[in-house]
């Protein structure tokens, strides 16, 4: 089932420049492995070694974003790769603890003599 | 004699020389781990935090680089590890190579997050990952630090390239005898960090070892608080903290060409992690750990607030040999007189994270 697939200028640049390409696959998981065979530069940036979606790339299908590899993709099929609004985020950023104020105070210290 | 230093930092990697700073190379993206050697070879690995980890391979030090279209350095499918933070078992996935290795006979070696030994012998295309250590039954029970589950450090021998010593936080140091085949833990008198063992076989977070130019058995170890030397092929270890303001720190840079002689970088206390009393200061030893002296000639006295990561300290191959530090408020130090003046080669950068350097 053909799909189209738009890349964000980025991984076009891996993809021999284009924006957009058509690919084949009956659900998401498909259509992307299609990605990493013909453009095996542009999947692994999407994909980890294992198969799954990397935490800071969002796919859609249509307008909806999905993670589960599972999704269908019917013929005539708009994927949609972007990167994730997460630029400042360390990979091993964590989220505060549960339960914990964010703000404490703390004071200077002293300046060495 | 022309010095090259590469610098990684957590926004791309940089060159200095003698004809100034160029870059930022592979803006945007963390480079962790750099290999770099005389005859034009470096090789980069870095992370961007979307599109995840690249190695870059360079034939004319760094001022060109290509990639490979395929994954370089990946799990095989279907391993699994145990994040011991969160207690889930993930499929195993690079995140970050933290170390990069280039053996006298060719073959590139890396070290990944998580912990995990690599090896390339066709020049950076493929990497294999080392079952013998990915196998060794104390893997299970690695613990990350804060960085993470990382090997970070590799080690050869000169006199024999069955031998290796790696370094993990927080397993320990392995040494194989083998090529990689079989691996034994070789911890005994390291301080524990991570649990109330003392005398634990492994599970120190060694945070770096180098060896000794003049005699390959004897190791020098900064640990997580603690600075240890081997004299046996790291058989045992003998702590070597006397006259350092504090044995907190991450470096350790052996001398090239001097036995006897290595160089830290104290930080003050694990909960801190910034040179003591602002001032920053290299230490050295002269005298395989006997005694310290410190280094500050051109190194700012006064109000340094800096950290000096594991990998951001290098000794270049030249003799006379340079020394080349960087720091995470994006500082790049350079001495080319074994530490006794210094001089500021670079600011401004971003977050330094690792710094390798030759001499031609």
């Amino acid at each position: 089932m053909p799909v189209s697939v738009r890349l964000p200028t980025i991984l076009g640049d891996h993809a021999g420049g284009a924006r957009t390409l058509e690919l084949e696959g009956g659900t998401i998981g498909d259509v992307l492995r299609a990605l990493d065979d013909r453009f095996p530069a542009v999947g692994r940036r999407v994909l980890d070694e294992q198969g799954r979606i990397r935490r800071h790339v969002h796919v859609y299908v249509g307008d909806e974003r999905v993670r589960s590899l599972t999704e269908a993709t019917p013929s005539g099929t708009e994927v949609t790769i972007m990167a994730a609004i997460s630029g400042g985020m360390g990979l091993a950023a964590a989220p505060p603890q549960a339960g914990r104020s964010a703000v404490t105070t703390q004071t200077a210290a002293p300046r060495p003599t | 004699m022309e010095r090259r230093a590469a610098v990684g930092t957590a926004k791309g990697l940089f060159l200095i020389d003698g004809d100034g700073q160029r870059g930022p190379f592979f803006p945007g993206e963390r480079v962790p781990a750099i290999a770099m050697a005389t005859d034009g070879r470096v090789v980069a690995a870095s992370v961007s935090e979307h599109w995840g980890p690249t190695l870059r391979l360079s034939g004319d030090f760094g001022e060109t680089w290509t990639e490979h279209d395929e994954r370089s350095i990946a799990f095989p499918p279907g391993l699994t590890w145990t994040d011991h933070w969160s207690g889930e078992t993930k499929p195993a996935a690079v995140t970050q190579v933290w170390q990069l290795a280039l053996a006298p006979g060719g073959d590139i070696w890396a070290g990944t997050e998580p912990a995990a030994l690599f090896r390339s012998t066709d020049g950076g295309k493929t990497f294999d990952l080392v079952m013998g250590l990915w196998d060794h039954p104390h893997r299970d029970q690695w613990f990350p630090g804060g960085g993470g589950l990382a090997l970070h450090t590799i080690l050869f021998d000169p006199r024999d390239e069955q031998r290796m010593h790696v370094a993990i936080s927080a397993g320990g140091v392995y040494r194989t005898d083998d090529d990689g085949e079989t691996w034994v833990a070789r911890n005994k008198g390291v301080a524990g960090a991570v649990g109330p063992d003392e005398d634990t076989e492994f599970g120190q977070c060694v945070h770096k070892v180098d060896r000794d130019a003049g005699d390959p058995d004897v190791l020098y170890l900064q640990n997580h608080g603690g600075l240890y030397r081997s004299d046996d092929r790291g058989d045992t270890w003998v702590s070597i903290a006397e006259g350092v303001p504090s044995d907190f720190g991450f470096p350790m840079v052996t001398h090239r060409h001097r036995p006897g002689t290595a160089f830290v970088i104290p930080l003050d206390h694990d909960l801190g992690r910034i040179v003591p009393e602002g001032r920053c200061r290299v230490y050295r030893t002269a005298d395989r750990g006997a005694s310290w002296e410190p280094l500050t000639a051109g190194l700012p006295q006064d109000g340094a607030f800096m950290t000096v990561l594991r990998d951001a300290f290098c000794a270049d191959t030249g003799d006379p040999m340079a020394l080349w530090f960087g720091t995470r408020s994006g500082h790049v130090y350079h001495s080319e007189d074994e530490g006794e003046h210094w001089r500021c080669a670079a600011e401004l950068l971003p977050d330094v994270l690792c710094v390798r350097a030759v001499a031609t």
